[in-house]
């Protein structure tokens, strides 16, 4: 028997079972990764019909479930850094609310598409190869020398970093740095995700474990905390402006997203750090270039609806 | 198979008693069962049947559509000779949202040989095309809207159907026809329109018109409500609700961690 139900705000009936499964796989990436997984549900749920803006918003939605279902899993793991956690989001929403704004001038202007998809491919070329070319190295320098961390050689950035006023220790990171440094680079990540309108997750992952030096668990859970609140403040705002939230949808791809992430959280904790760091990185670099792919090949009907991002 | 045999019992009730009725040469009857659809918690999709009677002589299509309106699209093109990119903003104005034509065998042959004569009737894509404005005025308007119809196409909403109409024996002079129109699952509510035409010596002799309402219930329809006259209430009530559930994910799961 097929299993369908009618979404109302989508306008149209999708398989329970098929939308359940979407939830778990999504679910799973962010209870391991720390990662909303918007960038890999919205397509998905694209080609299965929903409407773009109906996609975006309604897994805004499903991510809140998912992320209070991991931050509360990571949570009992010892692996969210609230402070940290908070000087991040409140510089994420000052950067977002930049953002919006930047977007508003970019399509004044003229192609703000064309910019909004460089910078994607770009942000996640950079970020993907780079993740993984350093997670690969540690993984033979471990090999070779256990646990022997480049410590050593104190670099320009570690001396900047300790130059910066209000120093402060964030306990469950293990690590002692400026109060500027989350909230500059929340402001950073914040504007850049507002621009390619996604949660920021893959990029606050690399900005916490490599400008931060947060050890990778940390990072997995806090990145979780912060996007839970990011996500319940887009849902808000898109049911109140624009009633893009299928709350349907939402509900059944909740239902295993949230089982997701709680295997998920697990399953990151079984994980080394950089083992984390390379799958992450592959994901990042396939999505990048699915992308790329896109924006080469000929398209197969020449004209799209307006509205997506 | 009991919802065809009711369907066809009130079908001939119908005809018996629309029987004195019956007039000139051409003329064609038509009932649609049901008359509207209600869209519920489980709806995929239906299918609204259709039949009638007509002279011997004529072809029958069907066709169904949708509320008018103008959709805003986005025309893919080159950036730097190397990259495909949504560029310039077209608007197409006053097209259906659905478009389904049902035919039958015999003009569908008539489709093939002589195209001409097929979009003279006017129930082809480009004989819908000519009632459609599309702006800006310079954007190349004949190959925007083939693409349009592609799109359309692809999900289902917009299609010709041929060999769909097919005919019986009627009743004294007249013939029988009768069309199963598939509803695609993606349905938005409203007035849809049910019009069936008598095709004779290249021209339409006849027609009938029938609405079909589509409307939301139940379930899907509270929420719709909800989602668009008290959409701050329905925003928290989505969050709170994903932020219980994932609780409640996350206390079940602390149980079982506590067993071993």
């Amino acid at each position: 028997m097929l299993w369908h139900l009618y979404l109302p705000i989508a306008g149209s009936s999708i398989n329970v079972l098929l939308i359940f499964s979407l939830g778990i796989l999504v679910g799973l990436l962010s209870g391991i990764f720390g990662v909303g997984g918007g960038f890999l549900m919205t397509p998905l749920l694209i080609m299965i019909g929903i409407p773009p803006t109906v996609a975006a918003a309604s897994d805004s939605n499903q991510i809140v479930g998912a992320s209070t279902s991991g931050t509360l899993a990571h949570y009992r793991l010892g692996n969210v850094d609230f402070k940290m956690g908070i000087l991040l989001l409140i510089g994420g929403v000052t950067g977002g609310t930049v953002g919006v704004q930047i977007i508003k001038i970019l399509r004044a202007v003229g192609n703000a598409d064309f910019l909004i998809k460089i910078t994607y491919v770009l942000m996640l070329g950079f970020v993907g190869s780079y993740m993984f070319i350093e997670s690969l190295q540690a993984l033979r320098k471990k090999k070779a020398a256990q646990e022997a961390h480049p410590v050593a050689k104190e670099s320009r950035y570690a001396r900047m970093l300790s130059k910066l006023p209000w120093q402060t220790d964030f306990e469950t990171s293990g690590v002692r740095l400026s109060v500027l440094m989350p909230l500059g680079l929340g402001v950073f990540v914040g504007i850049l995700a507002a621009i390619m309108g996604v949660g920021g997750g893959f990029i606050m992952v690399p900005v916490m474990v490599y400008l931060l030096r947060m050890p990778m668990h940390v990072v997995v859970g806090t990145s979780l905390f912060q996007i839970l609140f990011t996500c319940i403040d887009v849902t808000i705002m898109q049911a109140y402006s624009n009633h893009t939230v299928d709350f349907v949808l939402a509900l059944l791809l909740l239902l295993g997203s949230t089982l997701g992430a709680q295997f998920g959280a697990k399953i990151s904790k079984k994980l080394g750090g950089d083992q984390l760091k390379i799958l992450l990185a592959s994901i990042v670099l396939l999505v990048m270039v699915k992308m790329l792919l896109s924006l080469l090949l000929t398209p197969h009907i020449m004209v799209a609806y307006k509205g997506g991002h | 198979m009991l919802k065809k045999a009711a369907t066809f019992l009130v079908l001939s009730c119908c005809f018996l008693l629309s029987q004195p009725f019956s007039s000139a040469k051409g003329d064609i009857r038509a009932h649609l069962t049901p008359e509207a659809i209600d869209i519920g918690t489980f709806f995929n999709g239906t299918e609204v049947y259709v039949s009638g009677d007509v002279s011997p002589e004529a072809e029958v299509v069907v066709r169904l559509s949708g509320m008018r309106h103008d959709v805003a699209l986005k025309k893919k093109g080159k950036v730097l000779g190397l990259l495909w990119m949504n560029l310039d903003s077209i608007t197409i104005h006053r097209v259906p949202n659905l478009y389904l034509v049902y035919i039958s065998k015999n003009l569908e042959s008539t489709m093939r040989t002589e195209p001409s004569k097929w979009e003279e009737l006017g129930f082809g894509f480009a004989a819908l095309k000519k009632e459609v404005k599309v702006s800006p005025a310079e954007a190349d308007s004949e190959a925007i809207f083939k693409e349009f119809v592609e799109l359309k196409k692809s999900e289902g909403l917009y299609a010709i159907e041929p060999g769909k109409v097919v005919y019986s024996e009627g009743e004294s002079s007249q013939k029988s026809f009768e069309a199963i129109l598939q509803i695609p699952p993606r349905l938005v509510p409203g007035k849809y329109l049910v019009e069936t035409f008598a095709v004779k010596d290249g021209s339409v002799e006849s027609r009938t018109r029938a609405e079909l309402q589509v409307k939301q219930v139940g379930f899907p329809a509270f929420i719709t409500r909800l989602a668009f006259k008290h959409g701050a209430l329905y925003g928290l009530l989505a969050t709170i609700i994903a932020i219980a559930a994932g609780l409640l994910i996350g206390v079940i799961f602390k149980g079982e961690k506590g067993a071993h």
